[in-house]
């Protein structure tokens, strides 16, 4: 009797603290994606005029530090009910508040491989369901781009996934199998090509 | 019924004990001599393995020479995390994806597991 009676106590706090913990993890990236919500509203102009000022001496954007966790694009995949913001950096607080963007890749609609990474079980949980031949959306600064899904192929962990382009190329990668317990052992990664574009960094440090 | 449960568990870890006072002598099957021939098939088998080693050595080595990232793979532990691997934190040429895995799904099954049961062994009430 006291030997269940303690079991069930035991079982109970630690079942309760580790669902406590796991929904907090949940609730606070929820948090931290309405709150990067509106702060790329809010920093949108401030941005397009950052990036009209770098370019206006000559930059690239690759070279303008972005502080981790900052809002740095907007992606929508229509078809998927998709609408998120993307965060700098791919460390564990960022995935958890949104997809993030890999350091160091070109931001999407410029050119070079933007690479946008993101959980399986959140934010890409229904990036399994896109098709070669889907539109995608990116917003970033000037730029709006259309992006036409052109390949989805699933690989290794470990196996080398992402290369450099010289056009204009999205890559989303996340977790595989999407239903999967533990850690998942495979990417899935989703390549995309530029079909339009409207805005340009160009265009805007000329204004 | 918790009694049951209590004996079930209690026989399962002495079930070990218990069976070396209780199980009678077995004679060991006897050691058959092998015969030259299948001594010389194992040692040649033994031996095409350890050339099996050394091809696959060769390689890695030369993939590594050559500056090939070909991570060294196990089939058997395709789902196991390797402490030391790899972690994408910034872009590179020819770079892994970056580390999406994510243990919370599992972490918060095997809570809401651990605090129905316990609540259901908290709710059930003592006999008599």
């Amino acid at each position: 009797m006291l030997f269940r009676g303690a079991l069930g106590y035991a079982l109970f706090c630690v079942g309760g603290a580790t669902v406590a913990f796991a929904g907090g993890r949940y609730a606070l990236g929820t948090v931290r994606q309405e709150e990067a919500r509106q702060a790329w509203d809010e920093a949108d102009a401030r941005a397009v005029v950052a990036l009209a000022r770098h370019m206006a001496v000559g930059g690239h954007l690759e070279n303008i530090p972005i502080v981790s966790g900052a809002p740095v694009a907007r992606l929508l995949i229509p078809r998927l009910g998709l609408d998120e913001i993307v965060l700098e950096g791919v460390d564990a607080d960022v995935l958890n508040a949104g997809p993030g963007h890999l350091p160091g890749s070109a931001f999407p609609g410029e050119a070079g491989n933007a690479i946008i990474s993101a959980h399986r079980d959140r934010h890409f949980a229904r990036l399994g369901e896109i098709r070669v031949g889907d539109t995608l959306t990116t917003e970033s600064g000037a730029h709006r781009n259309t992006w036409v899904v052109i390949s989805k192929r699933v690989i290794d962990a470990d196996a080398p996934a992402l290369f450099r382009t010289k056009t204009a190329t999205l890559t989303l990668t996340t977790c595989w199998p999407i239903r999967y317990l533990g850690s998942a052992p495979d990417r899935l990664l989703v390549t995309a090509k530029p079909i339009a574009q409207t805005g340009s960094f160009a265009s805007v440090a000329s204004e | 019924m918790f009694r049951v449960v209590l004996a079930g568990v209690t026989l399962l870890f002495c079930a070990s004990n218990l069976s070396a006072q209780i199980t009678t002598y077995v004679a060991p099957p006897r050691q058959l001599q092998p015969s030259p021939q299948t001594v010389a098939v194992a040692d040649s088998m033994r031996r095409d393995s350890v050339n099996q080693v050394a091809m696959r050595n060769m390689k890695e080595w030369v993939d590594s020479a050559a500056g090939v990232s070909v991570p060294a793979r196990d089939t058997a532990t395709v789902a196991v995390v390797q402490p030391n691997r790899t972690v994408t934190t910034t872009f590179s040429n020819g770079s892994v994806a970056p580390e999406t895995a994510s243990d919370l799904p599992a972490l918060a099954l095997v809570g809401f597991i651990g605090l129905v049961v316990g609540a259901g062994l908290l709710a059930q009430k003592p006999r008599g």
